[in-house]
């Protein structure tokens, strides 16, 4: 990894011009202290800042690839690894931070084998979509079924449900498995980022990024690093500081809503929820067909009368999304095993605060009502008070949510949202949600993978599964660059993936936010509403019916 | 045989002179000759029968021909093409044999079987798809709900029209009408079950006739109560009265209402008790404007036409608290008052029944349309629009609270009294008139 002796380098430039150059830098981050190149023990071939499920990822990749497994890697991350190896939960609690990985990413996990180190009891695949919108009676529903009748299979996934820290946990497992766990260095702060120099004694790095590393908890100059390395790869976050010291804007703008996010119980349906309770639906369906079709008289007796209550074929579990245009955004209700789910409500910030204010009960009559009431109720629960005054302990949202249940119409799914029966405590929280999109993922020396480079609207759960994709692509590229023979950090070898992945991120996140916009429009009651929910449910209804346009777009998100 | 041809020619030249002395005959036009033609007209078919005898026996060959046919035909219609006739062997549609099950050798299986539920240990026979006819049901059995998949076939089959009722729980919050969808078309001959009693459910033709018809006789005769009503039920669904409710669910006092349900009727409205209130109250005020005008709380219809239950009642509570409106505002009970009134309610309400209703300023006099569009009608429009909503004041507390007060609370100014302004006018001019009569012709005091 060095550059040429310094012998050789003053052949072709002196060591005064070589000394002119070095008084100018260019790109630089914090304060940028660098007086002298790095050791040849800090300089790395990859060094990635930020250890959420996307560093992760990509270091396993790297680090189970026999093409790239010898290059020297380094991921940085403020917050203690070792918490997050240990982490662990009783099986009837869930965090409240879970998202939802499609079949692809399964796969890439699958490859670079650390999907076996998740503990698979406490992920949830689920196999259908309910999309409705409270202002009109249309719904849509997402699955694969008209495949699994046209070839006669098994329906195929959506996708799986899996909490961030389960699948932090299992990358660290897979790390640690493939003996790269003095790669990492957890509870280390990135200070500043510059250039290396150009040392007329030693190596040319003026063109590689230097990192100032300080150990957290440490103040002053004890326990600071400098590293040096020939790509360095921003996975960290939406305020990333390598993507500021790559001087990439971002374009985008603040959605004015929080997302609410809770864990919760719900009521167990006669459908089978869990994948490791016992399938019956195919063969229910045979036997009850066979039974009604064939000719012997005792299938016409109301003693063996068939049991059409499951007659998908095997579903697993039911994501359900319910536009609300009026209060902000959509609540979403996302199975996990065991009878519980997780909330995902994107809503404005007054209404988050609320929520978070509600007492347990309330808050599960609110939900509750969210997926079933008119918009016009919900809106009014919001304006109850928080404090019980009730002498029975019942909130005002339980008998307002009672009362007005029997005076509402049958909620338009096929398949009717499931009850909830308990919030989790201490699960609810917040997050602003924000649109953002780097103006370039890549920059000589730098990738940018994850929520560094773009970070979208949570409406269709694709944010993680893009910093995956990021992941597996990114890999794929210094994997190809390796294998012939290119300087991995060079521009040239990361437009591969830069060509790959920014027109797949700009994609979805436009996709996303342009149907978040949708179902914002026509917000207000009145005669304007009405008519815009009209037509989104005639929107919606289209694309229902025609063949195949659910399918194409299931397939984007694959 | 040659007689016969003999005979032939014999009547043909008979017949030329029977039809020469018939025209003979005719022409002396007496009594006793009409019995004549019809004589000789029975000798002139006797004799063409004779004249041609071969004519029955074609009679009698066709005859024979086409009822042989047809009983050939007609003996047994459907069977026309039996096969029943036709000898099959035993074995040569084998899968209509029924096989020996315990017999090992499989190639003698022929009727298509399967293991059912996997077990290998028995086999069935696979359901016929030939000669089974599943008749469908319409009204299917609840458990049934697979056939009615199979008859409702979905256009494309990835959507799934099978509607899950919720399950039942034990805290019993759920909600108890997650109907299954309807199994019939609603037409005039198959209506739903009504949702309140006095419902009647229309079909869209039905509620359209019913605007059209309501429209028209109510404007033809304002004074049709029952026809304004109509008007308004038929027109109301499906937006404009949820919006209406909805309203009334968005105001803390309008959930009450709804959930109180509270109704006018003389019963429940004590006229004796109002009329003992102070005198600036509102149910003194309503009770005093009811005697003026001269009606009772129960003059109005019950709701008939409108589907929902609880829009129904919105509607209904609507129509109870009219006279409230008129005895607040002060508005008088002749067309003119109400059409003013309902000015108001259509820019506060936005019911299109109250839209349509203004329709009657075409009948009123110039002088009454012209102090509506200087007067009533601005002050209907401004007021409605910026006060609250009157579907939202529950009047069954607030008759004993000051008029004055609740038309501040509200927002409703008061518009000029409008039988005080008709029967200043009619007094101004039966003086005018008086005057021009004392006056008189010639300068002659009448």
């Amino acid at each position: 990894m060095l550059s040429r002796p310094a012998s050789k380098s003053s052949r072709y430039i002196c060591k005064a011009c070589r000394s002119a150059i070095n008084a100018s830098r260019k790109r630089k981050f914090g304060t940028n202290s660098i007086t002298s190149n790095p050791t040849s023990d800090d300089i790395y071939d990859v060094v990635t800042v930020g250890g959420g499920p996307v560093g992760l990822a990509l270091l396993a990749a790297l680090k189970t690839s026999p093409s790239t497994s010898h290059l020297k890697c380094l991921l940085v991350e403020s917050q203690s690894l070792a918490k997050q190896k240990s982490w662990s939960l009783p099986p009837d609690a869930y965090s409240n931070r879970a998202s939802s990985i499609t079949p692809t990413n399964q796969s890439f996990l699958e490859a670079i084998e650390a999907w076996r180190h998740l503990d698979l009891t406490r992920v949830q695949p689920y196999d259908e979509m309910q999309v409705w919108d409270a202002g009109n009676a249309a719904s849509i529903q997402f699955d694969w079924s008209a495949e699994a009748i046209k070839y006669n299979a098994p329906l195929r996934t959506v996708a799986t449900m899996v909490e961030n820290s389960n699948l932090s946990r299992g990358l660290l497992r897979r790390i640690e498995d493939v003996g790269a766990e003095e790669s990492m260095m957890s509870g280390w702060n990135v200070k500043g980022i510059g250039n290396g120099i150009d040392d007329p004694e030693g190596c040319n790095l003026s063109t590689w990024p230097v990192l100032e590393l300080q150990q957290i908890g440490s103040e002053g100059s004890q326990n600071t690093k400098q590293i040096a390395t020939r790509l360095l790869i921003g996975a960290d976050g939406i305020n990333s500081p390598v993507r500021t010291f790559a001087g990439i804007n971002t374009n985008g703008w603040d959605y004015g809503r929080h997302g609410v996010v809770a864990t919760l119980q719900v009521e167990s349906s006669s459908d089978p929820a869990s994948p490791f309770q016992n399938s019956v639906s195919n063969d229910d369906f045979d036997s009850a067909l066979e039974d009604f079709l064939s000719d012997d008289p005792k299938s016409s007796s109301s003693s063996s009368q068939p049991n059409f209550e499951n007659i998908t074929p095997s579903n697993r579990a039911t994501a359900f999304q319910r536009f609300l245009p009026a209060l902000g955004g959509p609540i979403a209700i996302l199975p996990l095993p065991n009878n519980h789910a997780s909330l995902v409500w994107s809503t404005t910030p007054q209404i988050a605060s609320y929520l978070k204010s509600l007492s347990p009960s309330a808050f599960t009559a609110t939900v509750n009502a969210a997926l079933r009431l008119e918009q016009v109720d919900i809106q009014y629960l919001f304006s109850l008070p928080t404090t019980i005054s009730e002498p029975n302990n019942t909130s005002p949202h339980e008998s307002e949510l009672t009362w007005r249940l029997q005076h509402t119409k049958s909620t338009p799914p096929s398949r009717s949202p499931p009850w909830i029966t308990a919030l989790q405590p201490n699960t609810i929280a917040s997050f602003p949600l924000r649109l953002r999109n780097a103006t370039s993922y890549i920059a000589p020396r730098i990738a940018l993978a994850g929520d560094a480079a773009h970070t979208i609207h949570p409406l269709a759960g694709q944010g993680l599964n893009l910093g995956l994709g990021d992941a597996e692509c990114l890999s794929r590229t210094i994997r190809y660059a390796v294998e012939h023979g290119m300087d991995i950090g060079d521009l040239m070898a990361l437009q591969g993936y830069s060509g790959e992945r920014y027109a797949a991120a700009v994609r979805v996140s436009t996709g996303v936010d342009l149907l978040n916009k949708v179902y914002q429009i026509g917000s207000g009651d009145g005669l304007v509403g009405s008519l815009l929910g009209a037509a989104r449910g005639l929107g919606m209804r289209a694309v229902g019916m025609v063949p195949g346009v659910r399918e194409a777009i299931m397939r984007t998100v694959d | 045989m040659s007689a016969m041809f003999r005979a032939t020619q014999i009547l043909r030249a008979d017949v030329a002179g029977s039809m020469k002395s018939m025209g003979q005959s005719m022409q002396n036009m007496k009594p006793d000759a009409m019995k004549g033609p019809n004589k000789q007209q029975d000798t002139v078919l006797k004799r063409g029968a004779r004249r041609d005898p071969e004519l029955y026996v074609l009679l009698g060959i066709m005859s024979g021909a086409f009822g042989l046919a047809g009983w050939y035909f007609g003996r047994k219609p459907t069977s026309a093409t039996s096969e029943a006739e036709v000898s099959v062997a035993n074995s040569s549609m084998p899968w209509e044999v029924e096989g020996d099950h315990d017999h090992e050798d499989h190639s003698k299986h022929f009727k298509y079987q399967y293991h059912p539920r996997g077990d290998k240990g028995s086999t069935k026979n696979a359901p016929s798809a030939l000669n089974t006819v599943v008749i469908p049901n319409v009204t299917l059995p609840r458990d049934l709900r697979l056939l009615r998949a199979i008859i409702r076939a979905p256009a494309s089959a990835s959507s799934r029209t099978i509607t899950r009722i919720g399950t039942t729980t034990t805290s019993g919050l759920r909600a108890p009408n997650e109907k299954r969808q309807q199994t019939r078309h609603f037409s005039i001959l198959n209506r739903p079950p009504p949702n309140y009693p006095g419902h009647v459910p229309l079909t869209f033709i039905e509620r359209l006739g019913l605007a059209a018809g309501s429209a028209i006789a109510s404007l033809a005769n304002p004074r049709r109560g029952d026809m304004i009503a109509a008007l308004g039920e038929a027109t109301a669904q499906p937006f404009f009265i949820r919006r209406l409710k909805e309203r009334m669910l968005a105001d803390p006092t309008g959930r009450r209402i709804l959930r109180d349900r509270p109704r006018i009727t003389s019963k429940t409205m004590s006229l004796e008790r109002l009329r003992k209130l102070p005198d600036n109250t509102v149910g003194r005020t309503y009770a005093a404007w009811l005697d003026r005008e001269g009606v009772t709380p129960d003059t109005r219809d019950q709701v008939r036409y409108i589907d929902d239950e609880e829009e129904a009642y919105v509607m209904q509570r609507y129509r109870e608290c009219h006279d409230f409106y008129h005895a607040v505002t002060g508005l008088p009970i002749f067309v003119e008052g109400e059409v003013g009134l309902k000015a108001f309610e259509f820019a506060n309400t936005g019911l299109p029944m109250t839209g349509l209703s203004l329709a009657a300023i075409l009948r009123l006099k110039p002088a009454e349309r012209q102090r509506m569009f200087e007067t009533y009608l601005p002050w209907a429009f401004s007021n409605g629009l910026k006060s609250k909503d009157v579907i939202n004041v529950y009047w069954e507390e607030e008759l004993e609270t000051d008029v004055e007060d609740l038309r501040a609370r509200l927002g409703i100014e008061q518009p000029p009294d409008l039988r005080q302004t008709r029967k200043q006018i009619r007094d101004a001019k039966k003086a005018a008139k008086e005057a021009k009569q004392t006056v008189g012709v010639d300068g002659v005091i009448l």
